[in-house]
């Protein structure tokens, strides 16, 4: 093991023969070039998706009033959803997918997988156009296809309850398109256990290595619900993980060494990461039922009319 | 494997170096954020950028996502089972593309998770031997009318594969040339191989080339993803006579040597000009392999006889003989492919290693790409007025030696040749078009006739002699000879289910 994890370690890999005639693996993917932001970046982005949506639908709601002879509500009554409260209703949304997915037992790369097709998903649509309890299903489904979990529509609606297939296929086209057809995710999970392999060299015992390493992928399960995945690279997080996961000296003091050992020209920009997650997980709070039935309340008046069947238009 | 954990790391720190050589502009990039680069100076994903610059409406259009009507549809070029390929005009540009449809009908579970995987796959890919996703076009089916609403992958247009290319008598390839293919096909393999994807029907008819001497890899229909040691996959893939050994006896942890048999055929294709193991069945097939690389043995095949289907099956014994069977074409090239035929996929070469092969660097060495001959292109043809020649009876069934002197070598041929046998993954387009060829023979019987006679005769004919009547037969004819159908690739059952 040590000795495709010292191949792997920068200094040497720099100079093996592979790795030189080869641009970085990792700066070819669809994830690096289209979906890395900074987290200005995603305010902006979010920021105008909402406004775009939040015009939309007052448009469309003149536009049925003017055929429905409504005059019941005027347009200044709805209260649109702010970039905040869409966050929070994905952020419940997302909470819930990963319990269904632990439920049906579903692989972490699954989940995942699912729950960055919404974050991508709604970073250029927002919650007016399309509910999320609706996306899920769909991201769900596609992230069982793109991560070779097949399970056919049948079994996926019975397993999760799901009373139409239809409206979680419908939307295949529409998520898809919402994803640049980049589906392919690179996860922290596998990178965690890259580290898991090569901590070995500075943790002799495996027991306490081992609670930590199901300490790290609880955390990388959270962190998926945050901006984190789209700002750090998946190794990134997962290194960053290892540092917070334990508070204990003897762990701390291992990791430190094993940094020392890999990574001692990086240790400054990994110092800065580890502290940016690590506020970012404390700072963390569970959206609760309550406040995304609230959202979802408001949701139902400032909803796109052109996506509601019963809708005039 | 492992390739995540330290990768990233070592692609942030280049990452700093290329953002320090490529914005000047920006003189400290955020060190931490090398994969986030302020919003405004140097975007890190400029795709997204100018599209929140638009107006909100507008916003909704996604780069590298199409509609349909952006494209102008031409001739069909095939249908196979995986969905089928038009090409097609890009009303913008003007380039032609091969559009590939997802067919989705009767397909009740969505997408099929095969195109997810195609396309999955092709957008990490880039690389200048593997055919680009250029763009997805998107038709939008209307619910209330029962229209589903269908994909196309849209890719470059390329004219020839490469078994085309070698069914055409009038190419003949040079040294050179086999080596600059075979030396992109490794490239372009190795690149596969290092991503950890497996490519799973490795063969001629999926191997494009145009005129500027490029060679893509195509058709991803089958490939995925490796992943973990010991994982087994479906051994239901690879085009029967490209199918590595392994395969038939019923291996299902098999790794990324089953490429490598299919470059190895290959490579014979491109040596004799034609498919140089074309059994008629699955045990046909895997005796002319015995045949050709000897009969399996502990030594040559080790823990053979533990496979599952190895007990079904008893041929020879057989001695090896790939040396003496292509030692025509000099050491090289017979040392590389003993080496690329091997029956023990532990010991078969790499694409990395192949590529180190003394074959590509003795004299004569790989062509330059941009030097190989131009052949015409068959879609430069206008096929109206192609069809109205038929009908006045001078259409492109002249013999060669009428054409133009000069002229270069496709130019008197019937592009309906070249039209099907593209790799664009549309498995049926091979017998589709060998339908249409001979619909068109009754067309055209006055013409044709001899031909029909031809292609009887070549059917029973010992394939291993004719490639020398073929030739000549061609100095008369130009019509190439006929093959017996390319078999198709089998289609994979679908996947076990894991719940």
């Amino acid at each position: 093991m040590t000795s495709t994890a010292e191949s792997q370690s920068p200094a040497l890999s720099s100079t093996t023969k592979d790795t030189k005639d080869l641009p970085p693996l990792y700066h070819q993917t669809s994830q690096y070039r289209h979906w890395r932001f900074s987290y200005a970046q995603l305010l902006n982005i979010r920021e105008a998706s909402n406004a775009g949506a939040v015009e939309r639908v007052k448009s469309n709601y003149e536009q049925e009033m003017a055929e429905s002879q409504d005059t019941s509500y005027s347009k200044d009554e709805v209260k649109f959803l702010t970039v905040e409260d869409e966050l929070a209703l994905c952020v419940f949304y997302e909470t819930r997918l990963q319990h269904m997915c632990n439920l049906v037992k579903l692989p972490d790369t699954v989940m995942y997988t699912a729950v960055m097709y919404m974050k991508r998903f709604f970073l250029h649509n927002t919650v007016m156009d399309y509910h999320p309890k609706d996306v899920l299903y769909t991201c769900l489904f596609l992230a069982t296809k793109a991560e070779n979990e097949r399970l056919s529509i049948d079994e996926f609606c019975q397993k999760l309850r799901v009373r139409s297939s239809d409206s979680v296929l419908n939307l295949e086209f529409t998520v898809s398109q919402g994803l640049k057809f980049e589906y392919c995710i690179y996860h922290p999970f596998r990178a965690a256990y890259g580290f898991f392999l090569d901590l070995q060299t500075v943790m002799t015992e495996m027991k306490p290595l081992k609670t930590l390493y199901n300490k790290v992928q609880a955390l990388i399960a959270k962190l998926v619900l945050t901006d984190v995945p789209f700002i750090y690279q998946p190794s990134q997080i997962a290194l960053a993980c290892f540092m917070v996961a334990d508070g204990d000296p003897d762990i701390q003091k291992a990791i430190n060494s094993y940094i020392d050992l890999r990574f001692m020209d990086q240790k400054s920009m990994l110092i800065s990461i580890k502290e940016d997650i690590d506020s970012t997980l404390k700072n963390y709070k569970p959206v609760s039922q309550e406040d995304a039935k609230t959202i979802d309340r408001s949701l139902r008046f400032c909803a796109n009319p052109a996506n509601n069947p019963e809708s005039s238009m | 494997m492992k390739r995540s954990a330290t990768d990233d790391f070592q692609s942030s720190s280049q990452k700093r170096a290329l953002n320090a050589t490529h914005s000047p502009a920006q003189t400290s990039p955020p060190p931490y954020y090398s994969n986030a680069s302020p919003a405004s100076i140097t975007s890190a994903s400029p795709q997204y950028t100018p599209q929140h610059r638009r107006s909100p409406r507008e916003s909704k259009k996604y780069v590298g996502c199409s509609k349909i009507s952006d494209y102008e549809l031409d001739d069909k070029l095939g249908e196979g089972t995986f969905g089928e390929v038009h090409k097609a005009r890009r009303k913008a540009t003007g380039e032609l593309v091969a559009l590939k449809r997802i067919l989705m009908h009767n397909e009740k579970d969505g997408v099929p998770i095969t195109a997810i995987r195609e396309i999955k796959i092709l957008k990490e890919l880039h690389h200048k031997n593997i055919v680009p996703l250029s763009d997805i076009a998107v038709q939008k089916g209307n619910r209330s009318r029962k229209e589903r609403t269908s994909i196309y992958m849209v890719f470059p247009y390329m004219d020839h594969d490469l078994a085309g290319l070698l069914e055409n008598p009038s190419v003949k390839l040079s040294v050179p040339q086999i080596k600059t293919y075979m030396k992109q096909l490794l490239e372009g393999t190795s690149y596969l191989h290092h991503n950890k994807i497996l490519h799973r029907d490795m063969k001629a008819a999926n191997l494009l080339i145009n005129n500027e001497g490029i060679l893509q890899i195509a058709d991803f229909g089958l490939a995925r993803g490796l992943e973990e040691e010991g994982k087994e996959y479906t051994n239901c893939v690879v085009t029967r006579w490209y199918r590595p050994p392994e395969l038939f006896l019923g291996e299902r942890r098999y790794t990324t040597a089953i490429d490598m048999w299919g470059v190895g055929c290959v490579f014979g294709e491109m040596l004799k000009s034609r498919p140089i193991l074309q059994g008629s069945t699955d045990l046909d097939q895997l005796q002319k392999i015995f045949r050709l690389c000897g009969s399996p043995t502990s030594e040559t095949m080790p823990d053979w006889e533990n496979l599952p289907q190895a007990n079904t099956v008893t041929f020879g014994p057989y001695q090896r003989r790939v040396k003496d069977e292509f030692s025509a074409y000099g050491p090289q090239a017979c040392s590389l492919l003993d080496q690329l035929l091997v029956l023990d996929k532990n010991k078969r070469l790499t694409a990395d290693a192949a590529l180190d092969h003394d074959y590509f660097w003795t004299a004569p060495l790989p062509a330059d790409p941009s030097d190989l001959p131009k052949y015409e292109a068959s879609h430069e043809y206008d096929r109206r007025k192609q069809k109205q020649d038929h009908h006045n009876g001078n259409g492109p069934h002249k013999p060669v030696r009428d054409a133009p002197i000069g002229a270069p070598p496709h130019q008197a041929l019937p592009s309906s040749n070249y039209a099907g046998r593209h790799g664009y993954g549309s498995n049926q387009a091979v017998r589709k078009n060998d339908n249409d060829r001979y619909r068109d023979r009754h067309h055209h019987d006055k013409y044709d006739r001899r031909d029909d006679r031809d292609r009887d005769r070549g059917r029973d004919r010992d394939r291993d002699g004719d490639r020398h009547s073929r030739n000549d037969h061609s100095s008369k004819d130009y019509r190439p000879h006929p093959l017996p159908a390319r078999p198709s690739t089998t289609v994979p059952p679908a996947p076990s289910k894991r719940y």
